[in-house]
């Protein structure tokens, strides 16, 4: 007994494989569409008072799996959604409606951080290590923001778009938690975050800076960015000078021991409309 | 009995019903929020499993919502503890109800103060008030929002990337306790935070966050050019994922030991209201 196609089938694989061949797209029209966020991330954690080197620094090479981008481990969905390294992969078109510069917290996760940058006490307020109990300090924020260019790197070329200031990231918070980061009374002990590790009741509050704003404010180009798919593409942070983090005692004459987290993480994502196909 | 052109009309609709086709279609339309929200709790009571650990991480998982409706238990709440309409408004579980349409044109994730009564199993543990900004800061930057089909999961973003409306802003700027005393002693005066011998309480002057996002005004969010279409019964829910352990304080700490990510889009929804 023959268990052959109908010939109905049979006719839309074979257009399929002319398409395919004659064409190189399968594909007569992409059939579905919404919108969302793609991003990709880079973990710079040069420690206290380090030195992100002068450089490119290329996002959306690395998928979920994969190791790079500035870390030591697995990117994971957190760092990147982005489906195809490098490319836009065959079965989906971008319209890319606007860019986001995210300079956000690092993660949390230790694995992630060269050994060397890594204290042997959580916490450690010495420079050349990363403190992950404090958010990035206002200074590092703006020395990335106005220090980093983003560029957007097609096949032979890297196009540069503008500083990451020029492209806030949106959501989050934004704005003093307390005050400020406190200089301690003079008759009050240094209110160490470094040398006294969560948990230890004594943790002072930070401001947090980010590079954002509203989704209404977010930079819209009018003349949105066009992907198609199997397009060559990638992001790049491009840093023509040396940029360096806050360390240890260099905040001031009145320097905390507590300000400097000497990491920080470079989210670039873009707002999309997507049209794609989705395989059973 | 016979009931004339009655008789044939629930006829048809039964036919159309087995048939697996609408019985009538949706007739009535509105506007309005649906959401789902999913508590995230720490405590050391014996048998509850809490997401946050007693040092404030946040443990990584996959955290879902609209999969528990509202009378049951679920979503994150420890054992005993119901779902009620703070938590979801949505009627379908994991999926659209029979008689309902949405299109969701906005979306949004806010950080929800613990409620009291999740609270009160562990106050050691949890605490009242807003979220600190900081966790706030942590969340938008590390919690993945995914919405959930039939069989595949689709990163929307990070939970920072859709800002939700309402909730103060910032209400207290300073770092000072009134009385110009920082601790309990009130020894450590001026601006210091809390001294070594008398740490950081509840006595300080706090700022809030602003929701889940920056700036809580409904016109300023994330709107969609392209919609979400949710028909009448399609399997779909949304989730938090958490893919590395995040740092939050804990209550030594000026934290609140727990909050609740609350989802919620702002749809049109067309429906057929059972007389």
């Amino acid at each position: 007994m023959s268990m052959g196609l109908p010939e109905e089938l049979k006719k839309s694989i074979s257009d399929q494989e002319g398409d395919l061949l004659r064409q190189g797209q399968r594909f007569k029209s992409f059939n579905k569409i919404r919108q969302r966020e793609f991003y990709s991330t880079f973990l710079f954690a040069p420690g206290m008072g380090g030195i992100i080197p002068a450089g490119s620094y290329d996002l959306f090479k690395v998928i979920k799996g994969g190791t790079g981008q500035g870390y030591s481990a697995p990117l994971s969905e957190r760092e990147t959604n982005w489906p195809q390294a490098n490319r836009v992969a065959d079965n989906h078109n971008l319209v890319m409606k606007s860019f986001h510069c995210d300079i956000k917290r690092a993660t949390s996760d230790v694995t992630v951080y060269p050994p060397a940058v890594l204290p042997a006490v959580p916490g450690t307020a010495v420079n050349g290590f990363v403190d992950l109990f404090v958010p990035p300090h206002a200074a590092d924020v703006k020395a990335i923001a106005t220090g980093m260019i983003l560029g957007v790197t097609y096949l032979t070329n890297t196009v540069p778009i503008g500083y990451l200031s020029d492209f806030p990231s949106v959501g989050g918070v934004v704005g003093l938690n307390m005050a400020t980061r406190q200089i301690a009374a003079a008759a009050a002990a240094d209110p160490a975050e470094s040398s006294t590790a969560a948990g230890a009741g004594q943790r002072p509050f930070y401001p947090i800076t980010r590079n954002a704003c509203n989704p209404a404010f977010e930079r819209r180009p009018k003349v949105p960015t066009l992907l198609q798919h199997g397009e060559v593409f990638s992001m790049t942070l491009i840093v023509p000078t040396p940029i360096q983090l806050l360390g240890i005692g260099q905040t001031g004459a009145n320097g905390e021991s507590n300000d400097a987290s000497g990491c920080v993480e470079v989210r670039v994502g873009m707002w999309a409309t997507e049209s794609f196909i989705e395989r059973a | 009995m016979s009931m004339g052109s009655i008789g044939r009309s629930i006829s048809n609709q039964q036919q159309a019903l087995l048939r697996g086709q609408a019985r009538s279609k949706p007739d009535q339309i509105r506007q309005r929020e649906l959401w789902s929200s999913f508590c995230f709790f720490s405590s050391t009571v014996a048998g509850d499993i809490p997401q946050i650990t007693p040092a404030g991480v946040l443990l990584p998982n996959e955290y879902p919502i609209f999969v528990t409706p509202q009378g049951q238990n679920g979503q994150g709440y420890p054992g005993g503890y119901q779902l009620n309409l703070r938590d979801t408004n949505l009627p379908g579980v994991n999926r659209v109800s029979d008689q309902q349409n949405f299109s969701y044109w906005e979306l949004g994730v806010s950080v929800v103060p613990l409620r009291q009564d999740v609270i009160a199993r562990d106050p050691t543990s949890m605490s009242f008030g807003d979220p600190n900004p900081e966790d706030v800061d942590q969340l938008c930057g590390n919690v993945v929002l995914q919405i959930v089909y039939l069989t595949n999961a689709i990163t929307l973003g990070l939970i920072g990337d859709f800002p939700s409306p309402g909730g103060p802003s910032i209400v207290a700027p300073t770092a000072m306790d009134y009385s110009m005393g920082q601790n309990v002693a009130q020894t450590s005066g001026g601006f210091a935070e809390g001294a070594a011998g008398a740490p950081w309480d509840g006595r300080q002057a706090r700022a809030s966050n602003t929701g889940g996002g920056i700036t809580p005004a409904p016109a300023l969010r994330r709107k969609l050019d392209v919609p979400i279409f949710l028909n009448s019964g399609d399997t779909y829910s949304f989730k938090f994922l958490v893919t590395r352990p995040i740092q939050l304080r804990n209550v030594k700490n000026g934290g609140t030991g727990g909050f609740h990510l609350r989802f919620d889009a702002w749809a049109v929804e067309s429906f057929r209201e059972q007389g």
